[in-house]
């Protein structure tokens, strides 16, 4: 019932294994067969330098294909599911998600316009444009949200719809003038797509995660009395615009960089924070922790089967995050009544 | 120089003066009572008194120290506050909402240890709530959420306890029980309560004096009796009333009447 430390740690601990087999499972599955066991034998081999490790080709589709792809996949469900917590909390709204301040729709126009100025897909020139979309939107949002009394959430959830609906026009403008197969990389980013995963992203985007992820979790007690309230935060002795605006900018920053990695893909950040507070209850120093390490086996499972359940057609991953995410969510719901 | 001392504080939100040139001083173990219309200023000045808003004018101390030098995470292990209500999207335990008042006192990446589950766990006895600490916010009666309030006021350990209309929502039963909880712990713990409260009648059964707020300004302050008579309440609420006596407790007993309401005899 009450959150403690060992109930922490245990919770996470699990989850982590949780995270390890999902993630070895996933590189296991594929059109390449290469099948748990040889998997787990060729680590063990890579490990101890024995004679059973891999082929060279099953090294180079699992070392160069497969992991970082996974890595991906799971720093970005993380990211989205912590955001997703802190996004709900400080809105204290159970609708809020990442993409709540309209980051999404900033970093597409940013991919967009690199995909069909023809920048092409060199090393991150995509994401480094869809992450100048975000910043730009971030800036945005919060300089029309600051009003005399500080970040007045109303104002701010307010301001994050009206920048990412003109965001969203200035992507459907960009899609009706593009009239080439380029239409068909800018649909898969718009849906989240984990196909060209490489190990450079991982290096850019974990930085940000980490040090969001610590900066956050520093105020997990504060977000719980913010929850109940900001002007009982203050009277509890919270430093409630101090915290609020910091905690904007971890999110909106984690938010924008695994979004210019990955794409937009919806549902992990409104769904993974609800299921972690029906399993374990809403303190978030337990919360935000159980949300990051669940969205990483939530994601690469979704992943998986983006890639698997019609291969070699490879589905965007935000196809199936919706597909099963929605339904999910009504039940909960109904369930309920969140 | 009282637990609270209060001088011509002043505040706006954007144009109009909400307090004026509010002045009163608050005794150590006093309870309070704060009475006024609509938008006299009542609420705001509760504000004031726990640091929610900072005035444009005056000064506020507590125990001696103004306010704006102390820190907020030291001014809530002084002075604790039990709202109207408290709405929560997400659902908390209880417990956990009762050991929210031992914020002040935790470290940041901490846990609450057996001595604030002790401490909250006698707040919830003293507030008869120990019963339902498993329970979920979201399960409790109106009555049964307002002692958990005032149980989280109370793990904070204060000296100054604020309640703003802590019984608006409640039936007569609760309305008293809260009333006498909150006189106990007044009177066996010397604790400073200063509460708002729009049943006059209570008010003047339960404190030792009452603060009469008109306008954004004092009115008058001083024991029941000398302010609550005919011709404050009706000078201030701007109706016909009735001023007599509680034929059990002696206390002055305010009713209104109707315009339209025919003296006999």
């Amino acid at each position: 019932m009450v959150v403690t430390l060992r109930k922490v740690i245990i919770i996470c601990v699990s989850l982590t294994v949780t995270c390890i087999a999902v993630g070895i499972i996933s590189i296991s599955l594929g059109t390449a067969e290469i099948g748990l066991a040889k998997v787990l034998r060729g680590v063990f081999g890579e490990v101890t330098g024995s004679i059973h490790g891999w082929t060279d080709t099953d090294r180079m589709i699992i070392l160069q294909i497969r992991l970082p792809r996974v890595i991906l996949a799971g720093i970005v469900g993380a990211s989205l599911s912590v955001a997703g917590a802190v996004f709900q909390a400080l809105f204290r709204n159970p609708l809020a998600d990442p993409y709540i301040l309209g980051i999404s729709s900033g970093s597409a126009v940013g991919a967009i316009l690199a995909i069909i100025s023809g920048i092409g897909f060199g090393f991150l020139s995509v994401p480094s444009a869809a992450f100048c979309g975000a910043l730009l939107t971030i800036v945005l949002v919060l300089g029309i949200g600051r009003t005399g009394y500080g970040l007045h959430t109303n104002t701010l959830l307010l301001a994050g719809v009206i920048v990412g609906a003109f965001f969203s026009a200035v992507i459907l403008f960009l899609v009706s003038m593009t009239r080439d197969e380029r239409v068909h990389s800018i649909l898969f980013w718009l849906m989240g797509d984990f196909s060209l995963s490489q190990y450079s992203e991982i290096i850019v985007v974990f930085p940000f995660v980490i040090v969001g992820f610590t900066l956050i979790y520093f105020h997990a007690h504060p977000l719980n009395l913010i929850v109940t309230g900001e002007e009982t935060a203050l009277q509890l002795g919270v430093e409630v615009e101090k915290v609020k605006k910091l905690l904007l900018v971890c999110a909106s920053l984690m938010t924008g960089a695994v979004v210019s990695v990955s794409g937009i893909i919806g549902f992990v950040g409104l769904i993974v924070p609800h299921m972690m507070r029906m399993m374990f209850g809403s303190d978030h120093r337990l919360l935000l922790p159980a949300s990051g390490l669940f969205g990483i086996s939530f994601l690469i499972l979704a992943d998986t089967m983006a890639r698997t359940v019609l291969a070699p057609v490879e589905l965007p991953v935000g196809v199936i995050t919706a597909i099963f995410g929605a339904p999910f969510f009504v039940y909960l719901l109904r369930r309920k009544g969140i | 120089m009282g637990m609270i001392d209060v001088s011509k504080v002043s505040f706006k939100y954007i144009e109009e003066w909400v307090l004026k040139e509010v002045s009163f001083s608050v005794g150590k173990g006093e309870f309070l009572g704060v009475i006024g219309p609509n938008g006299s200023g009542k609420t705001t000045l509760l504000k004031s008194l726990n640091k929610t808003i900072v005035p444009q004018q005056g000064d506020i101390s507590v125990d001696g120290v103004n306010i704006k030098n102390i820190k907020r995470r030291e001014l809530a292990r002084v002075l604790s506050m039990v709202p109207q209500e408290s709405p929560s999207v997400f659902p908390f335990s209880v417990m956990e909402m009762v050991l929210m008042g031992r914020a002040p006192y935790l470290s940041r990446l901490s846990f609450e240890g057996e001595e604030d589950y002790e401490i909250a766990r006698r707040a919830m006895k003293m507030t008869d709530t120990i019963g339902f600490a498993a329970r979920g916010m979201g399960e409790l009666s109106g009555g049964e959420k307002q002692r958990i309030l005032i149980a989280r006021a109370i793990a904070q350990e204060p000296d100054v306890m604020l309640l703003d209309e802590p019984t608006s929502f409640l039936d007569i039963t609760h309305q008293i029980e809260i009333y006498d909880l909150i006189k106990g712990l007044s009177s066996a713990n010397g604790l400073t309560v200063v509460i708002v409260s729009h049943d006059i009648n209570l008010a003047a059964q339960y404190c030792n004096r009452i603060l009469l707020l008109d306008k954004g300004g004092v009115r008058r302050i001083g024991t029941p009796e000398q302010v609550i008579t005919r011709e404050n309440i009706e000078g201030v609420y701007g109706c016909r009333v009735l001023v007599d006596r509680n034929s059990v407790t002696d206390s002055p007993r305010v009713t209104p009447l109707s315009k339209n309401t025919e003296t006999f005899g």
